[in-house]
Formats: structure tokens, C-alpha cells, sequence
């Protein structure tokens, strides 16, 4: 310890220097650390809200004037609530203080009031004379010394002169649809169905006369509802016998089904239609709560039930929302459950009290409930549910979508409709990314380990020096060009060359056997002095086996699949053909991932030690042997690596993807088929999500996911490479 | 492969000895070799004898490890190198057209500086040669890797550890370990290139105690760079000088009684 006291100190220079490096290796290490854990964060923290749980909180309450109350509803931003009364009149009230804001009436009782369908400020009041009147809310946001104001106003939505309907004693149901300046309104009298069309119609002018058709029904029915798009129409009967006409040709209704609303030996206690009137929520007195819908099987259609909720005692009123496929079930002891259809989840629940006879209706953007009792008192629940749309379930399992005859996986995030039903499976863009990656690896693995083997065990140093950087420049060709060329030029030349291409790959390593085998023929003092250089001998005959393959083609076509092999595959093998499919991804990935795997594998079986293979060739092995037994298994751990890291290239790869696999999220592992990877969806959808919706977060959970596939990929990958490395690294 | 013959080591056929008293098993005539247009071995005339330990001295770079890898071609694997003149084992020329490479690197086997164990289980190292041939039983493989090492005097080391990697063996065990797996395919000439200049004195030590038991069996040619080793373990040596083979002779002879002055200069350590 003294003696080294009195060395003299490291030089100050030194002593900085040596400080100064260790930090900043340091610190670039903290930072890349830190980088991954804050993309991970950001991720975690977008996709979080979607399994955040719902929840229903009183907002306010106030008392109006008592007075027996028909319907309410809610404006778009919560701040106006609108309540009908049996006396005819429609007020306007602000929902936060309760304070009237316009009062309007139709100056007679009122037996029935209901929302239009197609138009959900628009309101149908049926007055005891038969009389239909329509009116419409506006709301109207203006800012006045940037103050804003919201001018919500309701008045008639054409002309004040009511509809006459029929005879007051005979009216039962009736329902209203506006669309398209088209206003369809049906309705029920004893065993008549009346329909009545109003074309060219615009709102605030007056209306036409309408075409009136009239149908007499086997059996009296109760309740009327147009259906999807207005073109069909449920009748329904208080038994729950539920009647569908297809009025697509309105003058020539035709039927459609006919059967129960309800299963069999239950009786209806409430009953609604989800956003879009394709399913039914239905409620029993045995206390189901279903979600039912007509799927069209071989013999016509059929009301099947799709899903059952979780709900503790009957249910005895049903309020749906107005923009998304939830609903607020009411039980008979006065709970309320928040339940979403696609995923067949109870949310929450929340003990309505007093309100449980309460008129309700949800806001537009689902996140109010406002219930009207017939005292006058009146309440605001705020709800928070904004993304019930996602469950486990959805996200990964087979879900029986609207419209669908079974349940399926099926990514489909957007429509032009605006009562669709949003699919979002992530298992097709999983089976997507799979099965790109797997038909690129299938492609890229052989050539790119069995070139790596021969350059570098068997080729000649000279060649060798220009062959190794030339792969791996090709490396940097940006995969939007190789997408590119395979999207618009190489996916065409497939196509019309299917057979051609198809048969190089069996000509093409069958041809070179058999010229391994003739070049034995030649005498050896001949062949060995092109030891090295087989490589580039090779190049003319697989371009000649190339080129008469194309010219081939034809003659192959016509022989072998009768003229077109597309058609062929179709038909004998179940093999559809699309244009940009897995085969074209996978020659276009592989040729993308090649270069990688290569100069991996390639560097791994280069730095075999020497002494090792004079070792095994000392003992009698022949350079074949010596490669098979102790070339490649020394090299075994960087081959595993370059085949990973290929995969994960390959898994997350964008461009090629993007362009040439066609996007479609189908699950079939047909080569001739496309399919949409996580990358490339994101790619795709994420510049036209909302922000903070359910799709945008979706979208950022693909990310999450994809993040997660390629960090377990290469943990594996190392753990393997790690444990064959003990095992089998050299001296 | 089957259409070559095989080089055959029977006692038959024996041509006259030259020099050496007892039978010689290899042998050279004007054997040159050059590395491009550099020449590294020049007229090399040397009998081997069977079943003696034959040593090569002599300065770095005085061809002896070029001269070692002649008999079993390891040096076809450099890129342009040319030999002119003959290597004959047991009489039968080893670069004739009739003789498989793999297979004269069967009856000639070799043992290098440093240990190269196959990255294998000790089993598998030693059982390589013969999976090689293919066509033994298991029990006929036990049975000649447990001989093997036994000869290689790693039996009692090993033996309960067969199946574990030869990587985690200690240097000199492994360079055991590699003449076990030389000898497991019974050759006739085993060549070693310097094979304890890697290993600590204890380990060197038993290397040529294995030398001497094992000559009894096979011809062994080794090249050493220690003149004491030379003279503990050899029948035989040959001092080779830029190229050059300068003297042959029992060792006795030349580490007592040198013919050539070059020699004499070496072993006295006037340069080396």
C-alpha cells in the first residue's frame, strides 16, 4: 500500500479523460435503455384508457314542473335536455341548473312520442286525434365576444299541419323514418299496415302528399319499426311475435320472417333495437337479457340469439345509446346495468333510487344519462365508458358481429355507415404479420443460409471479397422501392406468368443437381481449377433455366392446368389467386431480409476456427462431413441469430407489406392470398383515426403488441444463442 | 469413394531400407515444396521407421511443420502450393490419382500445437473418426473409445463425464483428449505438430509419457521446438535447417555425437 502511495498520480489529464469517456459510455447507454422504456411508456399510456373501467356518477338534480312525461332526450354536448309531456308539449331545459329555455306545444294531449329514425333530433308526437306532428331541435353554438353561447331552439320540422294517420281508436304502433329527403312513416290499424312515402322532402318547407300503400297482416300486430336502412320494417305483437317485411319495393312488401321475438315460453318485458335496427335487445320475464338478430341461414332467414348478458334480476326497461351498440338495462328492483353489445359486457351498474320509473334517454356521445320523473324532479347522471367496445374478447376471440351468420375474426375499423359495427380483432393482422413473415422466411431462409454456407466455406477468397459486400449492400435498397417494384411490377408478371414462376422453383434446384452431377463427368484436373468459383459458373445456366421456364410458361399452362393455372388452383385446389399475395411478399420480404440473414450466418461459419476443421479433416472427414458436423455446429448459435433477426426484420417490416400484400385482413394461409400485417395497418389507419378513440388507441395497442412480438423474438433469440454458445462456441 | 483403393498397411511389399536399421514406414524422395514461387522444402530424402517416435528440430522456419503436414496433404488445403518429388506410405504414393485424401488422413493422423477439441461431448470427440466411417455398434464404439482413451491415459479422468462437453476440460487433457481421437481410428502414423508447446511442464510431461507407450503401436513423427523433449521422446531425429533436411539419425547420434556442423551449432544453442 505504501509503495503504491508514493507511485506517482495519474496524470489530472488522464484522470479527466478517463472520467469523461466512462460517463459518456454511460450515459449513451442509459439513454438507449431510456429511450425503449419511454416508447414503451407512451404506448402503455395511450392504450391504457381502454381497459379503464366504466363508471356512473351522479351530475345533477333539479326539479321541474310535475307534469306526466312521454320521452326526453339529451343534446349533443349534454348542456340541453328536452322532455315531452302527455299535455303536448315539448320544453327545453338547461341541464345544469334546470332552467327553462323554450316551451312549445302542440296545443292537444299526446299518446305517444318517439325519435325518428335517421334523424335524432327529430321527434314524432302522436296526438290523441291521430294526428302525427313532427318536431325537430336545433342547437346552435355561436360565440359573441368570445363568449360562447348554445341557441337550442324546437319548433316544427316542416310545415306546423300534422299528418292524419287513421281512425283514433284504431292507431296502435306507429314509427318514422327520415332519410335521403325521403320521410317514410308506418303504422298499425287492426290488421292493416299503412305506409306512407313523402318524397322531395326538405325540412322547415311543406310536405307533398304522400304515396299511401296499404297491406292487410294475417294477425294483428302492436308495434311497428323500420328496420336497417329503412328497408324493412319489424311488426310486433305484445305476445313478442315479431313479423319482417322487406320494403325495398315499397309498393310490393314482401315477407321476410316470421316467428317470436322472444325464445319460446317467455314473455317480452322490454324490448329495443341497438344503433342500426339489425339486432334486438330483449328482455323476458325469466329474466334474460339477449341480443338477437336475423341471420340467414339455408332455408331463409332465422332470428337467432347471439348473445346473453349477465344481468341479476329480470329487466323491465331498456334505454339504448343513441350512437354506439350499448344500452342501460333497468332491473325490477331499480338498478341500472351498462352494457355494451359487441362484447356482451355488464360495465357497471348503479342504483337508480327513486328514479327508477323515470323517463330516460342517453346523450349522443353516451356520456349522460338524463331521467325525467313524473313529479317534475329530474336527474344527470354522468357516465364514463369510453371504450366498451374493447374486451379481451374482442381483441383476440371469435365475436359474432352483426349481419354475420357465425362468429368470426375479422378486423374491419371503419365504414361509411354510421351505425356500423366496428370489428376489431387483432388476431387476423396477427395471423397477417405470421404468415408475411413466414412466407419470406420460407423464401429468404435456404438461399440465405445455404449462400452464406458456400461463400464462406467453399468459395474463393478473390470472390469471396467482392461477393460478401455486394449482398450486403443490398441491405440498404430502401424497402418502399422493393415494394414497389413488387406491388405494381414483379405481383403483374407473376400473375400472368403463375406456372413459369411456379416451376422455376422445382426446375431451378433440380436443374442445378443435375449439373452438379454431369460437371463430376468432366475430368478433375479440368473441374479443379475452377475450385472456388462454382458460384459464378453457375450464373449463366440458372439464367438460361430461367428464361426458357418463362418460355416455357405457356406450353406448361396449357398442359398441365388447362390453360390457366389461376383458374385451376381455384377450382381443384381451393386456392383463390389475388394479384398481390403471399408469394409475391414473400420473394419481395425475402429479398429484403436475405442480405441480413446472410451477412450474419455468413460472418458465423467464416469465423469457424481453422484448427477446428483440420482437426475434423485430419481425422479422415471429408470437407462435406466437415461441414455438416462441425462447421455448422460450431457456427449454430450466429446461424440461429441471423434466422431471428431476419424474423424480426421480417415481422417488422412496413413497406413491402404495405404495398404489395393487397392489406386484406383475411386468415388463410394461401399463398395466393394477401393478408394485412400489424405494421402495415398502422401504417394505413393510423393517420385517419380519431384521436383518443377506441380505433386510434387500438391502433397503438397493435403497436404495443408488435413491440412486444419482436422484444420477445430477440429474448429468445439471445437466450438460445447464449445457451448454444456454452454449448457449442468455439475455443 | 468405395472405387478408390484404400491405402493398405500390411508388412508385405516392404521396399529396402536406407539409412535407418528398422523398417520405414514413411518416406520421401526429392520432396520440394513451394509456396507460390517460394520455396520451402528442398530435396527432402528421409525414411521414416515404423514404429519409432521420429522428432524434427530446427530453427522457426525451417520447414519441419511444412514438411510434417506433407504426410497427410493438410497442406492441399493452402492455396498454391506445388510439390514435386514423392511421399510414400508403406510404398504406395500418397498423391497418386487412386488415393483418396480423407482416406489417407485415416492412416496418417495428426495432433496440432493447440488443443482442438470438437465443441462435443468427450464421447462424441473421440467417437468422430469412426461416425465418420459409419457402420459401428454402439457397443463396438464404446468399447474403442474407452480403449482409446485408456491409451491416451484420460480414462481414469474422464470416465465418468463422457457425455459432458470437452470444452471444460483442462489444456492438457484436452490435447489427451485429441490423441485419443486420433489413435480411436487405429492409424498407422500419428503426426504431431509441437504438441505440448501450449501445455504446462506436468501436462507436457504426460504427453510423452503417452508418446512412448504409444510408439510401441504407431509410427510417430513429432516436431518439437524443445531439443530436451526431442531428445526424451525420440527413437529418431531430424534436423532441419531453411529448408533443408541436414542430418537424420538415431538420436543418440545427433544430440551426442552431430555429423554437421550446423547441427552441432543448433543443439548447442549457438542460434534457434
Amino acid at each position: 500500500m505504501s509503495e503504491l502511495g508514493q507511485l506517482p498520480p495519474l496524470s489530472r489529464r488522464r484522470a479527466w479523460i478517463n472520467t469523461l469517456t466512462a460517463r459518456i459510455v454511460g450515459l449513451g447507454g442509459i439513454a438507449v435503455i431510456g429511450a425503449i422504456v419511454l416508447i414503451f411508456m407512451y404506448l402503455l399510456w395511450v392504450v391504457a384508457p381502454m381497459f379503464a373501467p366504466a363508471s356512473i356518477k351522479p351530475a345533477q338534480q333539479f326539479d321541474l314542473s310535475p307534469t306526466t312525461i312521454l320521452k326526453t332526450d339529451v343534446n349533443e354536448t349534454g348542456e340541453v335536455g328536452l322532455r315531452f309531456s302527455v299535455a303536448g308539449e315539448a320544453e327545453l331545459f338547461a341541464t345544469d341548473t334546470g332552467s327553462s329555455i323554450q316551451r312549445v306545444t302542440i296545443n292537444r294531449p299526446v299518446s305517444q312520442v318517439i325519435t325518428v329514425a335517421g334523424d335524432d333530433a327529430m321527434y314524432a308526437l302522436l296526438g290523441d286525434d291521430a294526428q302525427l306532428h313532427l318536431l325537430r331541435a336545433r342547437y346552435r353554438v355561436s360565440f359573441i365576444d368570445d363568449q360562447r353561447r348554445l341557441n337550442a331552439t324546437i319548433k316544427p320540422a316542416f310545415d306546423a299541419s300534422p299528418i292524419r294517420l287513421g281512425q283514433p281508436d284504431q292507431l296502435a304502433g306507429f314509427d318514422v323514418a327520415f332519410a335521403d329527403e325521403q320521410l317514410l312513416i308506418a303504422s298499425l290499424s287492426g290488421n292493416t299496415l299503412s305506409l306512407r312515402e313523402f318524397r322531395d322532402v326538405e325540412l322547415e318547407y311543406e310536405l307533398e302528399e304522400p304515396k299511401v300503400i296499404e297491406l292487410q297482416l294475417d294477425k294483428p300486430y302492436q308495434q311497428v319499426r323500420f328496420g336497417p336502412r329503412h328497408k324493412s320494417l319489424y311488426l310486433i305483437s305484445d305476445e313478442g311475435g315479431l313479423e319482417v317485411l322487406n320494403i325495398n319495393n315499397l309498393t310490393a312488401p314482401a315477407r321476410q320472417y316470421v316467428g317470436f321475438l322472444v325464445p319460446e315460453g317467455e314473455k317480452l318485458t322490454a324490448f329495443v333495437p341497438l344503433l342500426g335496427r339489425t339486432s334486438w335487445l330483449v328482455a323476458t320475464d325469466a329474466g334474460q337479457l339477449l341480443q338477437r338478430f336475423l341471420v340467414r341461414g339455408e332455408s331463409g332467414y332465422d332470428l337467432r340469439t347471439v348473445r346473453q348478458f349477465d344481468v341479476p334480476n329480470p329487466i323491465v326497461k331498456l334505454v339504448p345509446e343513441p350512437r354506439r351498440k350499448g344500452f342501460i338495462a333497468v332491473d325490477n328492483t331499480g338498478t341500472a346495468h351498462l352494457g355494451y353489445a359487441t362484447t356482451g359486457n355488464i360495465l357497471t351498474s348503479y342504483d337508480l333510487n327513486e328514479f327508477a320509473e323515470a323517463v330516460m334517454a342517453i346523450a349522443p356521445r353516451s356520456d349522460y344519462l338524463l331521467m325525467a320523473n313524473q313529479s317534475g324532479g329530474t336527474q344527470v347522471l354522468a357516465i364514463h365508458n369510453e371504450h366498451p367496445e374493447i374486451s379481451w374478447g374482442t381483441l383476440w376471440s371469435e365475436i359474432w358481429y352483426e349481419g354475420y351468420a357465425e362468429p368470426i375474426h375479422s378486423w374491419q375499423s371503419s365504414s361509411a355507415a354510421n351505425d356500423f359495427e366496428p370489428k376489431f380483432s387483432l388476431t387476423p393482422l396477427l395471423f397477417g404479420t405470421i404468415k408475411a413473415a413466414a412466407y419470406a422466411l420460407l423464401f429468404a431462409v435456404p438461399i440465405a443460409i445455404m449462400g452464406a454456407i458456400y461463400t464462406a466455406y467453399f468459395m474463393a477468397p478473390s470472390m469471396r471479397a467482392l461477393v460478401k459486400p455486394g449482398i450486403e449492400i443490398m441491405a440498404a435498397l430502401p424497402t418502399v422501392i422493393l415494394g414497389f417494384l413488387a406491388g405494381l411490377w414483379l405481383a403483374p408478371i407473376i400473375e400472368d406468368n403463375l406456372s413459369a414462376v411456379l416451376s422455376i422453383f422445382v426446375t431451378l434446384p433440380l436443374g442445378l443437381f443435375v449439373l452438379a452431377w454431369c460437371w463430376r463427368l468432366l475430368p478433375s484436373n479440368l473441374t479443379r481449377r475452377f475450385d472456388g468459383w462454382y458460384g459464378l459458373l453457375v450464373v449463366p445456366p440458372i439464367l438460361i433455366m430461367a428464361a426458357s421456364a418463362i418460355v416455357m410458361g405457356p406450353f406448361l399452362e396449357d398442359s398441365l392446368f388447362g390453360g390457366d393455372s389461376r383458374a385451376w388452383f381455384r377450382d381443384y385446389l381451393n386456392l383463390p389467386y389475388d394479384q398481390r399475395n403471399a408469394l409475391v411478399v414473400g420473394i419481395a420480404m425475402g429479398l429484403a431480409v436475405i442480405p441480413t440473414i446472410f451477412s450474419i450466418a455468413e460472418d458465423a461459419i467464416y469465423g469457424v476456427p481453422q484448427p477446428l476443421i483440420n482437426g475434423s479433416l485430419a481425422l479422415g472427414a471429408t470437407p462435406w462431413q466437415t461441414l455438416t458436423r462441425v462447421v455448422l455446429l460450431t457456427a449454430s448459435p450466429g446461424i440461429f441469430s441471423a434466422v431471428m433477426i431476419g424474423m424480426g426484420r421480417a415481422v417488422g417490416e412496413t413497406m413491402i407489406v404495405l404495398m404489395a400484400t393487397g392489406n386484406t385482413p383475411v386468415m388463410d394461409w394461401n399463398i395466393f392470398q394477401g393478408m394485412r400485417t400489424f405494421a402495415a395497418n398502422i401504417a394505413v389507419e393510423l393517420p385517419e383515426a380519431e384521436v383518443a378513440s377506441s380505433h386510434y388507441r387500438i391502433l397503438f395497442l397493435a403497436a404495443l403488441v408488435l413491440f412486444f412480438i419482436t422484444f420477445a423474438f430477440n429474448t429468445i433469440a439471445e437466450l438460445v444463442r447464449q445457451r448454444l454458445r456454452a454449448r457449442y462456441g468455439s475455443l | 469413394m468405395s472405387d478408390k483403393a484404400t491405402l493398405n498397411s500390411t508388412d508385405s511389399n516392404q521396399v529396402a531400407q536406407q539409412g535407418a536399421a528398422a523398417p520405414s514406414s514413411l518416406q520421401t524422395r526429392d520432396l520440394s515444396l513451394f509456396y507460390g514461387s517460394n520455396q520451402a522444402l528442398f530435396d527432402v530424402n528421409l525414411d521414416i521407421p515404423r514404429n519409432k517416435a521420429t522428432a524434427f528440430i530446427g530453427p522457426s522456419g525451417c520447414g519441419k511443420s511444412t514438411l510434417l503436414r506433407c504426410f497427410n496433404r493438410m497442406n492441399d488445403l493452402i492455396d498454391d502450393v506445388s510439390i514435386t518429388g514423392e511421399i510414400l506410405l508403406d510404398t504406395q504414393n500418397i498423391h497418386a490419382d487412386s488415393v483418396d485424401v480423407s482416406q489417407l488422413r485415416r492412416k496418417v493422423g495428426m495432433v496440432f500445437q493447440r488443443p482442438n477439441p470438437f465443441p462435443k461431448s468427450i464421447y462424441e470427440n473421440v467417437a468422430y473418426g469412426m461416425r465418420l466411417q459409419g457402420g459401428s455398434s454402439k457397443s463396438i464404439m464404446d468399447e474403442r473409445v474407452e480403449w482409446a482413451l485408456r491409451s491416451a491415459a484420460l480414462w481414469d479422468e474422464v470416465k465418468d463425464r463422457l457425455k459432458e462437453s470437452a470444452l471444460g476440460l483442462s489444456g492438457g487433457q484436452q490435447q489427451r483428449l485429441v490423441i485419443a481421437r486420433s489413435i480411436a481410428i487405429q492409424p498407422s502414423v500419428l503426426l504431431l505438430d509441437e504438441p505440448a508447446s501450449a501445455l504446462d511442464p506436468i501436462s507436457t510431461l504426460k504427453i510423452e509419457e503417452l508418446i512412448h507407450q504409444l510408439k510401441n503401436d504407431y509410427t510417430i513423427v513429432i516436431v518439437t521446438h524443445n531439443m530436451q523433449q526431442a531428445a526424451r521422446v525420440s527413437d529418431y531425429t531430424a534436423f532441419m535447417y531453411l529448408g533443408k533436411l541436414v542430418e537424420f539419425s538415431e538420436t543418440d547420434n545427433v544430440f551426442t555425437n552431430p555429423k554437421e556442423k550446423q547441427t552441432e551449432d543448433y543443439i548447442t544453442g549457438r542460434y534457434g
